[in-house]
C-alpha cells in the first residue's frame, strides 16, 4: 500500500498518564514511537546476566556504539578477566570477512588465556544476522580446534525485542544451553531458573521443597562450573518469570526436566494455590512426604506471617500514596492489588505493557481502586514529565513512598525500596519482605541518584 | 589481531558525539538505532542525563521495519513528537543496523523538514567511528545551518567591540566532563582580557550560538571543533587557533596567538612553534583526545622542562596538530607497546590495565573513554590549575 508521507500525523501523541480504568492487557497503553529512557538502570542486562555461569567467559562482537555500553559495564563490576570483545569494521562487514575475522578473533583470545575457560559465551550482534552470518561454520569450526571449551552461541539482537522472541528470553534461552542430557536424572532434585538473583531459602516453595528432601538448584548461587553442569540431571525447572517460559520448554524438549511455571503473584488466594498445585500436581512428591495437613498448616502460618508484617506496615506508612513500576516484578498489578486490598493507598502505577495473565488483578484494580493513575516509562514525553511530586508533598509534610527505581525517579521521592525481580522472593516470604523494607524506605530517605543509576542491581554493588 | 580486545574500552561512538555537542541546544535528536544506544549514552556517556533534560531518543528500530526498510514509521515518529514540542531542529544519526540497511538519512530528513518546518539534517554515521566524528559533523551542520552566509550582514562586526570576542568551539562533557573545567576555561578567557561570545556548545543556547559570526576569532578546545572552525573561517574569514590555555606559559601564548590570529586574520595553534630545548630525562607517553594532549605537552615541555613527550591518538582525526613522532593507533597491542615505551603515562585510568606498574601513571579521566566510571579522580586541566594535578 502507498501511504502519503507528507501527511500530518493524525495519532495520539505525548500520552504519558490514563487512570486505570482506560487500560487493558490487550492494547499497549501508551503510544510507541521515540523511546526515552530514564537514569534508572538497576535491570540486569546481556553484559550482566552471563556472569552467573561461574567461570564463563565472554566474548562479544561488535561495532563500538553497541560494545561500549557492555565494555563499561563489565569495567564497572571489573569482570574484565572474563571478557574480551572483537570490534567489528567496515572492511569486514563490506569485504563479507565477519566468520574469519569471528574465528581468527575467539582464538586468539583463548590463546591468550592462561588456562582454556569451561564455557565460552560468544555474543553477535544484529549486523551478523542481517547479512546471514554462517554461525554454524563458525561454531563447528572453534568446537573441532578447542573441543575442552562449551561454545554457547549469544546474542545481542535489541531488534527482536518486539517480535517472537525477546532478547531477554533469548539469554535465559542460552544461558542453559551448555547443559548435557545426564545419564541419570535426578528425581529429588530441581532447578530453579530464570532470575538474576538468588532465591530466598525461606521463600514459600523453598522452605516446601527443603522439608520434602529436594536439592535446589540455583544458579546466581552456584560456585563451580560442575554445579552449572549438575542442572542437567535435576527432574524439573521452576521458574517465577515468564522470561523463562521458553528457557523452561526447550529444557522440557531437551533434557526431559519438567516445565513448573510458579507465577510470581502477591494475590494470596493464587499463592496458596500455586503451593498446592506445585505439591500436589507438579511435584506430587513433596504432598506424598508433607501430609495434607502439614502442608496447609505450613501455607497458613506463612499467610499469617504475611498479614502480621502488612499491618506493622499500614501501622506506620498510613494513608502515604504509593506508586510501584514493572521492575519491582512482572505482575505489578497483583502487588498494587494486594496492597490495595490491605488498605495501603497506591496512586500510581509506572509500566508501559501489562501481561496477560495480570487480567484478573487488573479488572479487580479497575473496579476497587480506580483512582489509581497508570504512567509510561517509554514515551518521549517522559523526559518532560513532571518529577516534583514528591517535593509538592514535601512542602505539605507528606511523603510519597515509591517500589521500584523508575517510581522513585518519576515522582521524585528519595522514600523508595530498592527492589529489582522482586529481590529474589517468592509467595507470603515476599509480602513480609516487602513490608519490612516499605517500614524502612518510609522512615529513612535514600540516595537516589546513586542507588538507580548502578547498573544491573545485585551484580556487584547490591 | 587489532580488532581483539583484552583489557581496554572502547571509545564513545559518533552517534553519542553528536549527542553531546547538540545536547543544550534545543532539539530533537533521533538515533536510528533498535535499542542500546540510548541507554550506553544516558549512563555512561551524559553526565547531564539526569539534571537537565533534552529530547535525546532512539528509534526503536525493529526486526520487521529493518528488513521491509520502512521508513515510514520513524517519520511518522519523528513528525508527531515534533509537531508537538516544536524543537528548535531535528536531528537523526544511524547506528550500525540502519548504516548498512542503506537508510537515506539526508531524504529522510529533507521530507520531514518539509513536513514539519522545523530545520532538520541527518548524519550518516555508522556507530563505528568515535564521538570525534561525530559532535565535529554536529558543530559544523549547526554553523552552516544556523549560520549561513546569507546573514552576514551582522548586527556587530568582527573588531568593531572593546575586546576581542572568542567563540569557544568543540566544548561537550566528552572532553572536559562537568568537574569545572569548563568554567576555568571560560575564566582563563575572560583573564586573558577577551570576552566570550558563544560557548559551543555547553552553557549556551542556539539563540547565542547563531550570533557566533559576530566573533573575531574562534578558538579550538578539541578536534570536535575544528570543522566548525574551517567553516567560519571559509564563510566569514574568522580565524581560528587550536590550543587549550594549560598552565600560566600556555595561557601567554594562547593570548598572542589569538591577538596574532585577529591582526592577521589567519589561523595558528598553540603548537605551531618549536618547543624548547629540554633535557629532563623523563619520557612522558600521553594518550586521548589531541587537542588536551597536545596542550598537556605544551605544559610539560614549557614548564617541567620535559624532553620526550609523545603521544598516541586513538581516533581519526588529530586536527594536524600531531609531530611526526606521536603515534595513531586502536589496537590493544600498539597502545600497550605505546604507553610502555616511556617512564610516564598520562591518560584515562583505564589504560593502567596494560600499563607495567614499574611506570608512573598519572590519572587523566576522559568521559569519552571511560564514561562515568572515574568522575571522582577528576581534575581540572585548563588554566593555572592545571599545575595542581601535574608538578
Amino acid at each position: 500500500m502507498l501511504t502519503n508521507l507528507h501527511e500530518p500525523t493524525t495519532a495520539e501523541t505525548g500520552i504519558i498518564r490514563r487512570p486505570i480504568t482506560e487500560v487493558s492487557t490487550k492494547v499497549v497503553p501508551f503510544e510507541p514511537g521515540l523511546a526515552y529512557t530514564s537514569p534508572s538502570r538497576g535491570h540486569w542486562t546481556v553484559a550482566h546476566t552471563p556472569i552467573l555461569i561461574p567461570d564463563s567467559y565472554m566474548v562479544y562482537l561488535c561495532a563500538s556504539a553497541c560494545m561500549r555500553g557492555v565494555a563499561l559495564s563489565v569495567l564497572e563490576y571489573d569482570g574484565m578477566d572474563r571478557f574480551s570483545m572483537i570490534m567489528l569494521d567496515d572492511k569486514d562487514i563490506y569485504e563479507g570477512k565477519l566468520e574469519q575475522v569471528m574465528i581468527d578473533g575467539i582464538c586468539e583470545v583463548i590463546d591468550r588465556l592462561e588456562k582454556h575457560p569451561p564455557i565460552m559465551m560468544v555474543f553477535t550482534s544484529c549486523i551478523h544476522h542481517f547479512i546471514a552470518c554462517d554461525s554454524r561454520y563458525i561454531y563447528k569450526t572453534l568446537r573441532e580446534r578447542y573441543p575442552d571449551i562449551d561454545f554457547v552461541p549469544c546474542y545481542m539482537i535489541p531488534t527482536i525485542r518486539k517480535g517472537h522472541i525477546t532478547p531477554e528470553e533469548l539469554m535465559h534461552v542460552t544461558l542453559y544451553d551448555a547443559l548435557e542430557v545426564p545419564n541419570v536424572q535426578e528425581t529429588n532434585a530441581v532447578n530453579l531458573i530464570g532470575s538474576n538473583l538468588p532465591a530466598s531459602r525461606d521463600n514459600d516453595y523453598y522452605r516446601l521443597l527443603t522439608e520434602a528432601g529436594y536439592t535446589v538448584r540455583d544458579l546466581p548461587q552456584m560456585k563451580t562450573y560442575a554445579e552449572y553442569k549438575d542442572m542437567a540431571k535435576s527432574c524439573a525447572n521452576i521458574y517465577a518469570f515468564p522470561v523463562a517460559h521458553r528457557s523452561a520448554k526447550k529444557l522440557e524438549r531437551r533434557l526431559q526436566q519438567k516445565d513448573i511455571y510458579l507465577p510470581l503473584t502477591y494475590h494470596f488466594p493464587d499463592i496458596r494455590s500455586e503451593l498446592i498445585r506445585l505439591a500436589t500436581e507438579a511435584l506430587p512428591e513433596i504432598g506424598e512426604t508433607l501430609s495434607d495437613t502439614v502442608l496447609i498448616q505450613a501455607i497458613d502460618r506463612m499467610e499469617q506471617e504475611a498479614y502480621a508484617a502488612l499491618a506493622r506496615a499500614k501501622e506506620v506508612i498510613g494513608d502515604t500514596p504509593i506508586a510501584i513500576d514493572h521492575e519491582v516484578l512482572p505482575r505489578y498489578c497483583s502487588l498494587a492489588r494486594m496492597l490495595a486490598e490491605n488498605g495501603f493507598n497506591i496512586k500510581e502505577i509506572y509500566a508501559d505493557v501489562i501481561l496477560p495473565e495480570e487480567e484478573q488483578d487488573l479488572e479487580w484494580l479497575k473496579e476497587n481502586a480506580p483512582d489509581i493513575t497508570f504512567c509510561a516509562t517509554t514515551n518521549y514525553a517522559c523526559r518532560m514529565a513532571d518529577r516534583s511530586q514528591a517535593d509538592e508533598a514535601g512542602k505539605k509534610g507528606e511523603k510519597i513512598l515509591a517500589i521500584g527505581q523508575k517510581a522513585a525517579y518519576f515522582t521524585g521521592t528519595n522514600h523508595f525500596v530498592n527492589w529489582i525481580e522482586n529481590d529474589g522472593n517468592w509467595g507470603f516470604h515476599a509480602v513480609c519482605e516487602l513490608a519490612d523494607r516499605m517500614i524502612e524506605a518510609y522512615e529513612t530517605e535514600s540516595d537516589v541518584p546513586a542507588l538507580i543509576q548502578v547498573k544491573a542491581w545485585g551484580c556487584h554493588c547490591g | 589481531m587489532r580488532q581483539v580486545y583484552h583489557n581496554l574500552c572502547t571509545y564513545s561512538a559518533d552517534l553519542f558525539g553528536i549527542n553531546s555537542a547538540l545536547y543544550e541546544l534545543g532539539g530533537l535528536i533521533v538515533m536510528h538505532d533498535a535499542s542500546g544506544c540510548n541507554s550506553t549514552y544516558n549512563t555512561h556517556d551524559e553526565p547531564r542525563w539526569y539534571t537537565m533534560d533534552s529530547m535525546v531518543y532512539v528509534s526503536g528500530l525493529n526486526e520487521k521495519d529493518a528488513i521491509l526498510g520502512n521508513d515510514q514509521k520513524i517519520i511518522d515518529d519523528i513528525c508527531a513528537v515534533a509537531e508537538k514540542e516544536h524543537p528548535k531542529f531535528i536531528v537523526l544519526s544511524l547506528s550500525v543496523l540502519p548504516a548498512y540497511m542503506g537508510t537515506d538519512v539526508k531524504g529522510i530528513m529533507r521530507l520531514i523538514e518539509k513536513r514539519t518546518g522545523i530545520p532538520s539534517f541527518g548524519f550518516a554515521t555508522n556507530g563505528m567511528d568515535t564521538y570525534v566524528r561525530g559532535a565535529g559533523m554536529a558543530f559544523r551542520a549547526i554553523a552552516e545551518r544556523f549560520c549561513p552566509a546569507k546573514e552576514k550582514n551582522l548586527s556587530v562586526h568582527p573588531g568593531e567591540k572593546d575586546a576581542v570576542s572568542v567563540n569557544l568551539l568543540g566544548v561537550t562533557p566528552l572532553d572536559f566532563s562537568v568537574n569545572g573545567n569548563v568554567e576555568a576555561l571560560e575564566q582563563t578567557i575572560i583573564e586573558m582580557g577577551f570576552t566570550i561570545q558563544s560557548n559551543w556548545a555547553m552553557g549556551c543556547t542556539l539563540e547565542t550560538l547563531k550570533k557566533a559570526p559576530e566573533a573575531d576569532v574562534n578558538l579550538v578546545v578539541s578536534v570536535t571543533g575544528l570543522q566548525a572552525a574551517e567553516y567560519f573561517f571559509e564563510t566569514f574569514g574568522i580565524p581560528y587557533v587550536i590550543g587549550l590555555p594549560c598552565g600560566a606559559k600556555a595561557i601567554g601564548a594562547m593570548r598572542e596567538k589569538i591577538l596574532n590570529a585577529v591582526r592577521s586574520k589567519t589561523c595558528g595553534s598553540l603548537f605551531d612553534t618549536a618547543p624548547p630545548v629540554n633535557s629532563d630525562d623523563k619520557q612522558y607517553r600521553l594518550i586521548g583526545e589531541p587537542v588536551h594532549c597536545a596542550s598537556i605537552r605544551y605544559y610539560l615541555e614549557n614548564e617541567l622542562g620535559a624532553a620526550d613527550v609523545k603521544i598516541l591518538c586513538p581516533m581519526e582525526e588529530d586536527g594536524g596538530i600531531l609531530r611526526e613522532s606521536d603515534v595513531h593507533a586502536t589496537g590493544e597491542e600498539a597502545i600497550e607497546a605505546f604507553l610502555n615505551s616511556g617512564s610516564a603515562v598520562i591518560g584515562d585510568p583505564v589504560y593502567r590495565r596494560v600499563v607495567k606498574p614499574d611506570i608512573t601513571f598519572i590519572d587523566d579521566p576522559h568521559d569519552a573513554y571511560s564514561g562515568r566510571m572515574y568522575h571522582d579522580r577528576g581534575w581540572v586541566f585548563t588554566g593555572r590549575q592545571i599545575a595542581e594535578t601535574i608538578r
